[in-house]
């Protein structure tokens, strides 16, 4: 009867647990005054008592006891974002089943209560709840929410919730004064920076460049960067190669045809290699140098101005030629006719330093500087005027036989104008006096003149040579040309102007005939003669700079003996140019040995350009053109065609045809690459671009395999346990010899393990695979094996072959059996 | 099964007859010594000592009463479920401590204290006093082992339950669980 008794109450307490068990979870019984947690709990801890305390606690299904009165509320505040319990709102409240968490009691949040949110605070307000201390359930409303704000500042609502929708693909994202701050949303993209139309681009949205299509992704500058559908040659795709010196190039061919190396071309424009590697381009070619011979007459259609210019006040544009001290030789300019040795005037636009693009020689020229006269000549020598150019002579020729000695060129005589009274008003001289004593060149007439230079009076004109007819025009005098009317100089004696000068030469000059006819200067008291070509020459050497010009005494010579090239040379032999701000300085060198460069002033080749940008080749400037750009990084160059603010476009290296070599500068093929080739997603053949004929992969290697049996085992002989295999897109060839080291009790099927790729169910049907299978040591074998590989795969299944069909060879087996296995199949 | 029904009473000094003896009157001794065993219709078993049988008592127990002991008093110490009493250690040790508190006392089983409130008047109890509580035992566990009279007294996990009962003169209370963290006193019987 006991035994009854116990078997009864243990009956009820396998019920009590069975239920307590199963209720064994994290049920919640929240109170806003932890007195009022509950003794017992039918439900959540069926058997359990806690009396005479309160339930306090939960550790897996076992009720916590603890005389709850005795816990008070947390002494501080705390803020909170969770509802605990539906039954109270906001301020601490505590639940009577929590979890165990640190000491007891177990039922308050380790040490403390729980902080119940206000559901007005968190719905209404966006607000967290703060939870009063040192009471129960009393709550006040505290800062916004995470991800919502308080923009308008007014203390109640926060009204912006990050992530809102503000247009089309915006989302809010914090405030922008006392409005919310609209932003992109995750895919969106305000390329035009304008949000008055939202973030107009969208991150996978369809797009097209040309004729490709593409998807969105993100801006390239204004507008979306549309992605296109990669090509054939991946163009779309940034590649990345290491090619190191000795290497080869990365793009490295060799057009053996008479087609262009590259033809790239655009709505804008074309960029071209041609086939003797001419870069042409309807566009602007920007680097920071270009290295290599210059050409100017590929220039010559550039525009009419500013070609080589700077725009800096501070700075005038310059073309050196360092390193070159005959430019006359070395260098000519052509004006834009075509005709070689111009001299600066003649040179459209050119303009020298001090003179005028005229002909004419002024004053001012003279005395800003050309010529030094004090030392135009050696010591003991003396200039003149010589024909049309000025000489030295020596001064030993101090005494003149008459006044033929004087060359009708003479242009002193413009030292008898009006300082001489009447001299050239009435062509009669009433004495000497008429003459200056100053006049120097009354040295000339010294011995032959009596005392004409010696005592400086003059008895009469019979200390005149008679020759010196001197009438109105002059024609007495000498053979000055009877023809001429005018006067020696610009004006006559008399101060009037005069349209011709008289020259001995029987010849009718014009003004204009002059190219620097005003030698007033020259009236320095000293007899000057004309000065040879070759004389000027000498004593201006090339040597002299404009600037050591600046003789201001010096007067009436003729400078146009600084020839064309002359000028040219001198002033025209520039080896640096500028940027138009002045910076960089220079932008462009041409040195020494005629490399020119750009961004560096010691250019390695003809043409250098340095850079950690790119070297361009542009449609047009600005936002959408297309380019062609090189560039070069210390781990690699590249080639990348691309259109500004769309995306990439089509890079085509010999599109009219030609071989392109990788690692070989002889390409036998359209593309000959000496060395590996890698496509990370296959290759199509033809015009195919279908996934599904994309050979995608290429791998050989071997597998070790193993022997099964339906039942006992065969174990495989180590030394032959290896298949070789190689797999060809997903065609799969494996081959090798099997051989059988041992058995136990075999029987059954028997089943080569361990093919390296799974075989494809290609069919809705059966799609096993026929494998040919050679065999030596079998037992019983009368019409011989063969096997096959099941779809979805990695074995092959060896059978006895019967007269109508096979069956297992599992008990056909021995040590040292082996087989020959060869099988294609089609990997999944 | 079948249960053997027997009586336990009080046995006065009776005989059996003498052996070649008691000539004339050895009947009426048997009858004497019988009736006070068994009475005179055989409907009772009083015995003042052991009785022993080599197989089973066959009965329902039903009549079996005033056989075991009853519950006595708590101790004024509380335990919780982690008993020990010098080198003793579990029921070993409550049962030693109720010995100890009071004499020949030991922890009280659930059977114990359903057999007080069925065959004793709590009422007149002193020591049944209502809201008492105080560990008892139950014995083996229910369904999970930690119900097991806190791994038979050797545990204060809280996570590990106890039997208790919740005295009350009103009905007698009932028996319940709580984790072996909790203090109670010990119930004891004799």
């Amino acid at each position: 009867m006991k035994i009854k008794t116990k078997f009864k109450l243990f009956l009820i307490l396998c019920i009590g647990i069975i239920s307590l068990t199963g209720l064994a979870s994290a049920a919640s019984y929240w109170v806003n005054n932890p007195a009022n947690c509950p003794v017992t709990d039918s439900t959540n801890f069926p058997g359990q008592s806690c009396t005479p305390t309160n339930i306090c606690g939960d550790v897996s299904g076992v009720a916590q006891c603890y005389d709850t009165s005795a816990i008070n509320p947390p002494g501080s505040s705390d803020t909170s974002l969770i509802q605990h319990s539906e039954t109270y709102n906001g301020g601490y409240i505590i639940n009577c089943f929590a979890s165990t968490d640190s000491d007891s009691p177990y039922c308050d949040n380790s040490g403390a209560a729980w902080c119940n949110r206000d559901s007005t605070c968190y719905t209404t307000q966006k607000r967290a709840t703060t939870c009063t201390a040192n009471v129960w359930e009393t709550s006040t409303c505290g800062s916004c929410r995470s991800g919502y704000n308080d923009c308008d500042t007014d203390g109640i609502i926060c009204e912006i919730q990050d992530g809102g929708t503000c247009g089309t693909g915006a989302v809010y994202d914090g405030c922008n004064g006392a409005v919310g701050k609209c932003v992109c949303g995750s895919g969106y993209n305000d390329c035009d920076s304008n949000m008055d139309n939202g973030c107009e681009i969208q991150d996978g949205s369809a797009c097209s460049v040309g004729d490709l299509d593409g998807t969105y992704s993100g801006c390239d500058r204004a507008v979306g960067n549309c992605i296109v559908t990669k090509s054939d040659l991946e163009t779309g795709t940034f590649l990345e190669y290491l090619v190191n010196l000795g290497d080869g190039a990365l793009l490295w061919f060799k057009n053996l045809g008479t087609g262009d190396l590259i033809n790239a071309s655009s709505s804008s424009g074309t960029f071209i290699v041609d086939n003797s590697a001419n870069v042409i381009t309807t566009g602007n070619i920007t680097a920071d140098w270009f290295k290599g011979n210059l050409n100017w007459s590929y220039v010559q259609n550039a525009p009419t101005s500013d070609w080589i210019s700077t725009y800096n006040a501070t700075y005038d544009a310059k073309v050196s030629f360092p390193g070159f001290t005959d430019l006359l030789t070395d260098y000519s300019f052509t004006d834009d006719t075509g005709t070689d040795d111009q001299t600066c005037a003649e040179v459209t636009g050119c303009v020298a330093d001090a003179w005028d693009a005229d002909a004419d020689v002024n004053a001012d020229e003279i005395s800003e500087s050309k010529i030094n006269f004090d030392t135009a000549c050696a010591a003991g020598n003396h200039l003149y005027v010589n024909g049309d150019n000025l000489a030295c002579e020596a001064d030993d020729d101090t005494t003149y036989s008459d006044l033929s000695e004087f060359n009708d060129d003479i242009l002193w005589t413009i030292g008898f104008n009006t300082t001489f009274g009447d001299l050239d008003s009435d062509t009669t001289y009433s004495d000497l006096s008429e003459f200056n004593d100053d006049i120097l060149w009354t040295t000339g007439f010294n011995t032959t003149f009596g005392d004409l230079d010696s005592d400086t009076t003059y008895s009469d004109l019979s200390e005149f040579n008679d020759d010196i007819g001197v009438s109105t025009d002059w024609d007495a005098i000498g053979d000055w040309d009877t023809a001429c009317t005018g006067c020696v100089d610009a004006t006559d004696i008399t101060g009037t102007a005069c349209s011709d000068v008289c020259i001995d030469d029987d010849t009718t000059y014009v003004s204009s005939d002059f190219t620097h006819n005003d030698l007033t200067g020259l009236n320095d008291g000293t007899s000057y003669e004309h000065l040879t070509a070759t004389q000027v020459a000498a004593l201006h050497p090339e040597s002299h700079d404009i600037a050591s010009h600046s003789d201001t005494t010096a007067t009436g010579t003729e400078l146009n003996t600084l020839t064309d090239n002359s000028m040219a040379d001198t002033l025209h032999r520039h080896s640096e140019l500028s940027a138009s701000d002045g910076s960089p300085d220079p932008a462009l060198s041409v040195i020494a040995n005629g490399n020119v460069g750009i961004g560096t002033t010691a250019p390695d080749a003809k043409l250098q350009v340095i850079t950690t940008g790119e070297l361009e080749v542009a449609s047009a400037s600005g936002a959408g053109r297309y380019k062609t750009a090189l560039g070069i990084s210390s781990a690699y160059g590249w080639i990348d065609s691309y259109r500004v603010g769309t995306g990439a476009v089509p890079l085509s290296i010999n599109p009219n045809g030609g071989n392109v070599g990788i690692g070989t500068t002889s390409p036998g093929t359209e593309l000959d690459v000496d060395g590996e080739i890698r496509a990370s997603t296959g290759i199509l053949f033809g015009t195919d671009t279908a996934a599904a004929n994309t050979l995608d992969d290429y791998e050989e290697g071997t597998v070790t395999v193993s022997f099964h049996t339906g039942s006992g085992s065969a174990t495989i002989n180590p030394s032959y346990d290896t298949l070789a295999y190689i797999k060809i897109g997903r065609m799969v060839h494996v081959q090798g010899m099997l051989s059988i080291s041992s058995v136990s009790s075999p029987g059954g099927d028997l089943s080569i393990h361990g093919l390296p790729f799974t075989s494809a169910n290609l069919l809705d049907y059966s799609g096993r695979t026929a494998v040919s299978v050679t065999y030596s040591g079998l037992t019983g074998i009368s019409n011989g094996v063969s096997g096959f590989i099941s779809e979805g795969s990695t074995n092959i299944m060896v059978v006895e072959n019967t007269a109508t069909g096979f069956t297992d060879l599992g008990d056909n087996i021995q040590a040292g059996s082996g087989f020959y296995v060869s099988a294609d199949y089609i990997a999944e | 099964m079948i249960f053997l029904i027997f009586i336990i009473t009080f046995v006065s000094a009776v005989r059996l007859p003498t052996v070649d003896g008691d000539s004339g009157s050895w009947g009426t001794l048997l009858n004497e010594f019988l009736s006070k065993f068994v009475g005179a219709d055989a409907t009772y078993l009083n015995v003042s000592g052991n009785i022993t049988a080599g197989e089973y008592f066959i009965g329902d127990g039903s009549q079996l009463i005033n056989i075991g002991a009853t519950f006595h008093n708590i101790t004024s110490i509380t335990y919780n479920g982690s008993i020990t009493n010098g080198s003793l250690v579990g029921y070993q040790a409550a049962n030693q401590i109720c010995d100890l508190t009071f004499a020949d006392t030991h922890l009280c089983t659930t059977d114990e204290i359903i057999q007080t409130i069925r065959n004793k008047n709590i009422s007149s109890i002193d020591s049944f006093v209502n809201l008492d509580t105080a560990w008892i035992i139950e014995g083996p566990p229910g369904y999970n082992a930690n119900v097991n009279d806190c791994q038979g007294w050797t545990s204060d996990s809280n996570s590990d339950l106890g039997p208790f009962w919740a005295y009350n003169k009103n009905g007698g209370g009932m028996g319940w669980l709580t984790n072996c963290e909790s203090q109670k006193a010990l119930s004891c019987c004799k």
